[in-house]
């Protein structure tokens, strides 16, 4: 397989601070692949530095077969970047923000037109052809950003947290809509802190934080993370005078946390689990008041590949590295 | 450059610009920065003043040149950084010289246009005469793409907020404003004020269209649109080198 991206020992320093550290990984030709990682961890950084917004402090990036310290417009010409915020001109409809952005791209009027029929049909977009991109949901606006990224025809497409803060239904469909345009041949490249955006749509998945790449994996280790981070959580009325070792040893636990009145089970099995817990209860004549099946969390799933937890502690993940 | 390049640079730069004057010629700051406060600062220190028509002409153009052309790119910068628009356009393969230039062309066509509207109605209704129309029209249109780039490279300082550059170089263009001849005609300054007033680029406008109005001047015109040339070629050069440092800073 040749690879469309080859990045070597990229680094980064927002004046003293260091965002990546030496960072290198290639991408393949015809995949998907994601970078998957908390909050500040260096995501957006590299996804700036492969389409110039951002300079590098060391490092080199080899991109569609050209250096792009050296011929970035060579390379500029062959990708298609849609940002962390949707970047619409929010005066203009559809159709001009698909019309002005094939333009600077410098293709032919009659190419752009046709380009844009295709991208507002697959894109569902076609109704809102004249609408101005103010007047757009959240996740239409999204959709439209998705497609002025590809209307050069790009080899390779940049999606920095494409699904992030939109409902369901438009992230599922914003999903289905990157996976076929990756089955039509287009590259690419995904950023995200959500583990399921990663474990459906990557063919590979770089698990980064604090700047460094700490795994390069299929999403079937992933997978298997996430599987051994699930949990069971039940809430007793009498948790003090229950014996954990007696919890840990029903079948199926791996690992129990106790927690403010609350008993937090790691089973890879939860449906096997629920019965000989409801059993139990009985048995010791204790009451469950709740029970919940916890789906893994992104800093469980590190702690099982990485062995480390995120950096601040469990709110890391939610802590956000405001950037203006 | 190849042909094929020049030409696509020639189109990027039209594409920019006309896509700007259609989307902000009608903003709120557009309004307020580049027709009101000209106007009002034309008629507060005009109006009663027993001005010829000529001088009144000369004091109004100054001032359309220089307020509206440099409002544009400080209204239209920080709104695209802020909206993240201008990333899409940098991360397109439209060099920077395309990107800056575009921007100034936005600034000089509504200099342009705001000011020229007065001139015609001043011939048309007020028995205006100048002297050289040619020439008015040449100083018009260097002066305010002078001013736009001064606007644009105001506009380029890579800060957190994208708001904040539009206060501090909205205060520096007042004094600017004063020193230059435009209130005061410079053979009616002492030595040092005049001195002080050729720090200001609106001192050489000033003088252009004194020339073309009324026919007479204190510099040569080769100075003044020397130094009007060499002035843009400065914002132009030092608005690139804002723009590189913002790629290093990442804002
Ligand atoms: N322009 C900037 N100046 C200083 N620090 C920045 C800048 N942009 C991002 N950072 C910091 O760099 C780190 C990585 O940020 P980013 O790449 O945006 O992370 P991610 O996209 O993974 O959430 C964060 O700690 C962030 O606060
Ligand atoms: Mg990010």
């Amino acid at each position: 397989m040749k690879n469309i991206v080859e990045v070597e020992n990229l680094t980064k320093y927002y004046k003293k601070f260091r965002a990546l550290n030496s960072v290198s990984f290639s991408v393949e030709e015809g995949e998907i692949f994601g970078f998957l990682g908390p909050n500040g961890a260096g995501k957006s950084t590299t996804v700036r530095i492969l389409n110039t917004l951002l300079l590098p402090t060391s490092g080199r990036v080899f991109m569609a077969g050209h250096d792009l310290g050296k011929e970035p417009y060579e390379v500029k010409a062959r990708i298609g970047l849609v940002p962390e915020i949707s970047n619409p001109y929010l005066e203009l409809s559809c159709y001009e923000n698909l019309l002005f952005t094939g333009r600077l791209f410098g293709m032919k009027n009659r190419d752009i037109r046709s380009e844009i029929d295709n991208l507002l049909d697959f894109f569902e977009l076609e109704s809102k052809r004249n609408v101005k991109a103010e007047f757009l949901s959240k996740g239409l606006r999204r959709r439209l950003t998705i497609a002025m990224g590809l209307i050069n025809r790009p080899k390779l497409l940049f999606l920095d947290e494409p699904v992030s803060g939109l409902d369901i239904q438009s992230a599922r469909l914003i999903k289905r809509l990157i996976r076929e345009a990756n089955e039509k041949g287009t590259t690419i490249f995904i950023t995200t802190h959500q583990l399921n955006v990663a474990n459906d749509l990557c063919d590979r998945i770089a698990i980064i934080q604090d700047g460094e790449i700490k795994a390069l994996d299929s999403p079937d280790r992933l997978k298997k993370a996430a599987k051994q981070s699930q949990a069971v959580e039940i809430h007793l009325d009498k948790l003090k005078d229950v014996d954990i070792k007696e919890l840990k040893s029903l079948k199926t636990v791996e690992r129990v946390d106790v927690n403010k009145g609350k008993a937090k089970l790691f089973t890879e099995h939860p449906e096997i689990l629920y019965p000989l817990l409801i059993s139990w209860a009985e048995k010791n004549n204790i009451r469950i008041e709740i029970m919940n099946t916890l789906s893994p969390t992104l800093e469980d799933v590190f702690i099982e590949i990485t062995g480390k937890g995120f950096k601040k502690g469990p709110e890391g993940q939610k802590k956000r590295h405001k950037k203006v | 450059m190849k042909g094929k390049n020049i030409l696509y640079w020639l189109r990027s730069v039209m594409v920019i610009a006309v896509k700007d004057i259609k989307v902000y010629y009608m903003t709120p700051s557009m309004i307020m920065f580049g027709f009101l406060i000209p106007f009002f600062l034309f008629f507060s220190f005009t109006v009663g003043r027993h001005l010829s028509i000529q001088s009144s002409i000369v004091r109004l153009i100054s001032m359309t040149v220089f307020f509206t052309s440099s409002s544009a790119g400080q209204v239209i910068l920080p709104m695209e950084r802020r909206m993240k628009t201008l990333d899409r356009i940098l991360a397109t393969p439209v060099p920077l010289s395309a990107l800056i230039i575009g921007k100034s062309f936005v600034g000089l066509f509504f200099g342009f246009t705001v000011s020229i509207l007065p001139v015609i109605f001043a011939l048309l209704f007020f028995k205006l005469t100048v002297s050289g129309i040619g020439l008015l029209l040449i100083g018009i249109f260097l002066s305010s793409w002078v001013f736009s780039m001064m606007g644009v490279f105001f506009s380029s300082f890579p800060v957190q907020k994208p708001g904040s550059v539009m206060m501090p170089s909205t205060l520096l263009r007042w004094p600017l404003l004063f020193i230059s001849g435009i209130f005061i005609p410079l053979t009616a300054m002492s030595p040092l004020l005049r001195g002080v007033s050729y720090i200001s680029p609106l001192t050489y406008t000033v003088d252009i269209l004194n020339l073309s109005v009324t026919g007479s001047s204190i510099q040569s015109l080769f100075i003044n649109f020397g130094v009007l040339i060499i002035l843009n070629v400065i914002f132009y050069i030092f608005a690139v080198k804002l723009f590189i440092r913002g790629k290093v800073l990442g804002y």
